[in-house]
């Protein structure tokens, strides 16, 4: 072996670039809260209601959801979120838990707009009384993984697009849950 | 030798065994001290967050260094005979060599690839880094670390280790769903192995016969035979990312990185026998011999969590700066 090495100097193959779908080596963590004057169960029907996003966030146009098989041949639902600015985002449901009031779902970016990939995301309400606060937490990576990415695909472009949804939608959302409504 | 010499010779040696007993007597000093200071094995924990490494200590339960690395430090090899640690950096493109009795940064060997995953050679003269932005795994030569050789892997090559008998790399590519098998000799590919979704991180049985690799997206994790390369699966909980396996050969404890929880699986039967929750996102995790405890890396939490492989209960959480991960096997045991 060493002798191999020492007979071949340095002689990197070129690097071959990936399509998309996979990632970044060093996943990003974000997490962001929003405290609202509403019960609890009030802001969790909203959020739980998979197929409805455009009931709480000012930014989506409409949802559609589809019940199919995943990658391992399980049922499961997916939703194609429409955004009245054109974007995209298809994404699969993983999990409701009412008794934890916590959604967990995952963003394709295959099939969807917004470049951020390997991107699941977890929405939890806790509280009580007529106070709630929301936590939306999760991990995402940049969606062009080579080892130079392009600017509009690197780590700041993957964390603008999630602050570009996650920011005014939470405005939203506190706007509708604290309505009379 | 002409006579005038003479003093020249007489005074460089005095000055010299002056400075030998001096050194000596130092080295004498400074062993005491680390055997005191630090009596039980360590484990590398590499901080993504803020590129640095915690030394945690497994005995005392308490990081007793923190070394500053490349930039997003993810992955781990620890080379014992050399008393190196090298760590993987994905975003400076580079790997940190680590002194493992001063626990100083002391080289960065630029790799100019996405470096994630990491493993030596069992006589440690080749360190093998993959690269997870492109199909390649460089060769590294230890002792001339600017001779590197890139030879062919899957698509976002991730976890590597190599056989006991040093013949063979095992290569788990992400993207491909399956395992590249290397020849360490000519670095030519042996064999190309389907396995589940997403196999991400590998370890090996303690026999050496089995390798163990975890399938992200199938919820799995894949038993190969290093000669035959047969394989059977077992269900683990959700999102595997690490798998570590106990010194019998019984257990195998699986991070599930998206269900906040370890499984302890039954090797003999396939059957999780426990879940233990323990941090957000677990990652890197390994079996600790001397304490018979399985140590995890959260980087969901910023915490690693210390599990007593007696009772299967997590004794121990401790904090470690951001989003630690410790990739591979990152665990040296002390002499």
């Amino acid at each position: 072996m060493k002798k191999i090495l020492g007979i071949i100097a340095v002689s990197l193959l070129p690097l071959i670039p990936l399509t998309a779908g996979a990632h970044g080596a060093a996943a990003l963590r974000f997490e962001k809260t929003v405290t609202i004057k509403a019960a609890p169960a009030k802001v969790w029907a909203l959020l739980k209601d998979f197929g409805n996003v455009q009931a709480w966030h000012s930014g989506v146009e409409s949802t559609t959801v589809e019940q199919k098989k995943d990658e391992n041949g399980d049922d499961a639902t997916y939703r194609t979120v429409k955004l009245k600015n054109g974007g995209v985002m298809y994404e699969k449901l993983r999990s409701a838990d009412d008794a934890g009031m916590r959604l967990k779902y995952e963003y394709i970016l295959d099939k969807s707009t917004l470049q951020l990939a390997n991107f699941y995301p977890t929405i939890t309400v806790t509280g009580s009384g007529n106070e709630s606060v929301v936590t939306v937490k999760g991990s995402y990576t940049r969606a062009d993984s080579s080892n130079i990415p392009k600017p509009e695909q690197n780590d700041d472009a993957a964390t603008k697009a999630i602050n570009e949804f996650f920011d005014p939608g939470l405005e939203s959302l506190k706007k509708v849950a604290e309505s009379g409504k | 030798m002409h006579l005038e010499y003479f003093p020249v010779i007489r005074r460089k040696y005095s000055s010299f065994a002056a400075h030998f007993y001096a050194l000596a007597f130092a080295a004498i000093l400074l062993s005491t001290w680390s055997l005191n200071s630090t009596a039980g094995n360590l484990a590398y924990i590499t901080n993504q967050g803020s590129d640095t490494v915690s030394v945690l200590d497994t005995q005392k339960k308490q990081i007793t260094h923190t070394v500053a690395v490349g930039k997003a430090p993810v992955g781990v090899a620890i080379a014992a005979k050399q008393q190196r640690v090298y760590i993987s950096n994905a975003n400076s493109q580079t790997v940190s060599v680590i002194n493992s009795t001063t626990q100083q940064k002391i080289q960065e060997i630029p790799v100019r690839i996405q470096a994630v995953g990491i493993a030596l050679s069992r006589d440690e003269n080749t360190l093998y880094v993959a690269d997870w932005g492109g199909e390649q795994v460089l060769a590294i030569d230890t002792a001339h670390p600017e001779k590197q050789k890139a030879f062919k892997a899957g698509k976002t090559p991730s976890g590597i280790l190599v056989s006991a008998d040093n013949k063979k790399l095992f290569i788990a590519n992400r993207d491909s769903n399956d395992v590249t098998v290397v020849e360490t000799k000519t670095l030519k590919t042996l064999a190309q192995v389907p396995v589940g979704l997403h196999p991400f991180a590998l370890t090996l049985s303690p026999d050496g016969r089995t390798v163990f690799v975890v399938n992200v997206v199938s919820n799995s994790l894949t038993l190969l035979d290093v000669d035959s390369y047969q394989s059977s699966t077992v269900k683990t909980g959700q999102h595997p990312y690490g798998v570590a396996i106990s010194p019998d050969g019984s257990w195998a404890y699986v991070s599930n990185n998206h269900a906040e929880s370890v499984s302890v699986i039954d090797l003999s039967n396939g059957k999780t026998i426990k879940t233990i929750t323990v941090g957000e996102f677990p990652e890197g995790i390994e079996y600790d011999k001397a304490t018979n405890q399985v140590v995890v890396a959260n980087w969901g939490s910023d915490t690693v969590s210390l599990i007593d492989a007696q009772s299967n209960t997590v004794t121990s959480t401790i904090t470690s700066p951001k989003l630690c991960r410790s990739f591979g096997q990152f665990i040296l045991e002390a002499k």
